[in-house]
């Protein structure tokens, strides 16, 4: 079952699979939250994991998005998955001390 | 090196009121890595970190960004160069009408359409990063003067900068809260890979954070190197600076002597 | 004699830079207006910070000049038998020239003096250079909306200046010195036209802009002429400030008040 959001994703049984691509920065931020926020406020959607394996950059805005969805999900008792981070964006989620915070996953869920 | 040059200064002389103070100045700044400009005061260190931030663009020579003359940007091209930086000001520079948190706030207010509520969390997360977190709502008047200097590197780091400067981390602070801020510095080069340029007059703190050293005189530089070769340098001005003795040829160099005597008699001093 | 010449020469030089600078600056503070950031919150802030923090100053100072102008007023008609003429006396002279005046002038006191002050300690704190490197232009953040704010505030400063002068005269006019109050208040309502509250309302327009520009200009350049960057100079910037601007206000009075009369 495919909600209908402008990036490319997968949804099952509660889990939303979104992958992004391209920068995740200043720029491109409010538009991704903006789908990633309403995403996670729906009632069907109880998980979301994000891929980051086609992400060029991630800064902080990336990483302070990161934080809202999981607040979102969290007054659910969501779950906010990440997998697929590159090095230095791995470095910046623990830099920011919420490598704890969110599940980060290394292995690809498969679906897309 | 084999690293690339992500500005390189190429015979930069520069004048205040129709003095010159820096004298045919060439050197790089290599991406990743922490370059350490270090002079007495008035050897023209603070002048060249204006020259690099674009706050003085007279003077004969060149300053290329990705091969561009900075004195020659345009206004756009400069606003460009200065989203890819962050200053740290001698004081923090903090704006005192706001708290930290909102300074932090101010590039991200006007240069991005940023939600407030990511903002504030990014404020957050740069708060932490300088173990400021408590400290978000403080207005900068009550806060010490190392904790406002943490502030300001806060505030520079908001957007995320390629490039850091920073002028005089440790002035007016006290031995420990400066080497805690030599740390921090460390800090965000491993962690975040930053190319850093500080200019300092302090030894200690030259040697602890300085991948690259770049010793000013007078306007001139003396020498460039490691920190390595910059100690085994046998140049006797550089090692009269590293040692911190007068000077070394013994003889009275500003006349002290002959003026509080009223004559030469007294000869060397050594 | 050559020297004569040569410090002459400086001192045209230095007068020619400086006024080449503040045309300059003018014409950043007109444009910073349409630059980013938004004006609104800040425009507001100023607001605040100008008009609503000089209502009591204005007040008081409108209601004693109305008592004044009341109380010599009347002396000075009633030598010609025409104390009834007391009210058109006040209103006319408070619309058109005090009340855009002392108005402007309590004003630069006031909050002229704190802009000079509030700016000079962030050009020697370095805050202006933060801005500047954050690439935020420091005219459309600072000086922009306080100059928008000065056009808003003192026209509505000055007539607000001239309602409290007008009852002050009332005051002691009437309820002091006998005039009737018909006379008073019908003086007023008769002999003050619209060309009079035009040339108070421009005036005031003028005096805002005056005090604005020259005020934020001397903050701005706070010790960058002299290398110095202390507190010494800020103190010497808002003296020259409140008295360049003082001076400035009344010589374009005189302009002013001559082209539209």
């Amino acid at each position: 079952m495919l909600l209908s959001l402008p990036l490319k994703h997968s949804f099952r049984d509660g889990r939303l699979l979104i992958q992004l691509d391209g920068p995740v920065d200043m720029k491109t931020v409010p538009e991704i939250r903006r789908t990633l926020l309403g995403a996670a406020k729906r009632r069907e959607v109880k998980e979301i994991q994000v891929d980051f394996s086609r992400v060029t950059i991630l800064d902080t805005s990336g990483v302070a998005m990161l934080v809202e969805i999981w607040r979102g999900l969290a007054r659910k008792d969501g779950l906010l998955r990440l997998n697929g981070l590159s090095e230095s964006a791995r470095r910046l989620v623990q830099m920011a001390r919420l490598d704890r915070v969110f599940a980060i996953v290394d292995d690809l869920e498969r679906g897309l | 090196m084999g690293r690339s040059s992500l500005i390189e200064v190429c015979g930069l002389n520069s004048y205040y009121h129709k003095r010159q103070v820096l004298f045919d100045i060439r050197f790089g700044i290599q991406d990743t890595g922490i370059t350490v400009i270090m002079g007495v005061s008035g050897c023209g260190k603070t002048t060249i970190l204006r020259h690099l931030i674009g706050l003085k663009r007279t003077g004969p020579g060149e300053i290329l960004v990705d091969g561009r003359d900075l004195g020659k940007f345009s206004e756009r091209e400069m606003q460009g160069y200065r989203r890819r930086i962050g200053v740290l000001f001698q004081s923090g520079a903090l704006f005192n009408s706001m708290t930290v948190s909102e300074n932090i706030a101010v590039p991200l207010k006007v240069h991005t359409r940023l939600a407030s509520e990511t903002i504030h969390i990014m404020a957050l997360i740069k708060l932490n990063l300088l173990g400021l977190t408590e400290f978000g709502g403080y207005m900068p008047s009550q806060l010490s003067g190392g904790m406002r200097k943490r502030a300001g590197l806060a505030r520079a780091l908001a957007m995320d900068p390629e490039i850091l400067f920073v002028d005089e981390p440790s002035s007016g602070l006290d031995p420990i809260t400066a080497a805690g801020l030599d740390r921090l510095i460390l800090e965000l080069r491993d962690a975040l890979g930053m190319t850093i340029v500080v200019v300092t007059h302090e030894l200690e703190s030259a040697f602890r954070i300085a991948d690259r050293l770049i010793v000013m005189d007078r306007g001139r530089i003396l020498a460039a190197g490691s920190p390595e070769e910059i100690r085994a340098s046998h140049n006797a001005r550089v090692r009269q600076f590293l040692e911190r003795t007068s000077d070394p040829r013994g003889v009275d160099p500003s006349g002290y002597l002959s003026r509080i005597v009223g004559s030469e008699t007294m000869g060397s001093e050594s | 004699m050559i020297r004569w010449v040569q410090l002459l020469g400086a001192l045209f030089l230095e007068q020619l830079a400086f006024l080449g600078r503040m045309g300059l600056f003018f014409i950043y503070m007109i444009r910073g207006i349409l630059r980013p950031p938004g004006k609104f919150r800040s425009v507001v802030k100023q607001i605040h910070f100008i008009g609503t923090k000089s209502f009591f100053v204005i007040g008081f100072t409108a209601a004693f000049t109305g008592m004044v102008l009341g109380l010599q007023g009347y002396y000075t008609l009633a030598k010609f038998g025409s104390e009834g003429l007391l009210g058109s006396g006040v209103a006319l002279s408070l619309i058109r020239e005090l009340g855009p005046v002392l108005s402007a002038l309590m004003v630069t006191g006031r909050a002229g003096s704190a802009m000079v002050a509030e700016i000079g300690i962030m050009r020697i704190d370095e805050q202006i250079d933060a801005l500047e490197c954050m690439a935020i232009d420091p005219y459309a953040y600072l000086i922009s909306p306080k100059f928008l704010a000065s056009l808003v505030c003192l026209p509505l400063l000055t007539a607000y200046f001239d309602v409290v002068g007008i009852f002050g005269g009332y005051v002691i006019g009437v309820d002091l010195l006998g005039v009737s109050p018909g006379a008073y208040l019908s003086g007023v309502e008769k002999s003050v036209v619209w060309k009079d509250v035009y040339m108070g309302i421009v005036k005031s327009i003028c005096f805002a802009v005056l005090m604005v520009w020259i005020c934020t200009y001397k903050g701005f350049y706070t010790g960058v002429d002299e290398g110095n960057f202390g507190p010494e100079q800020v103190s010497r910037a808002t003296t020259d400030a409140v008295v360049l601007s003082s001076v400035s206000i009344l010589a374009m009075d005189y302009v002013v008040t001559s082209i539209l009369l």
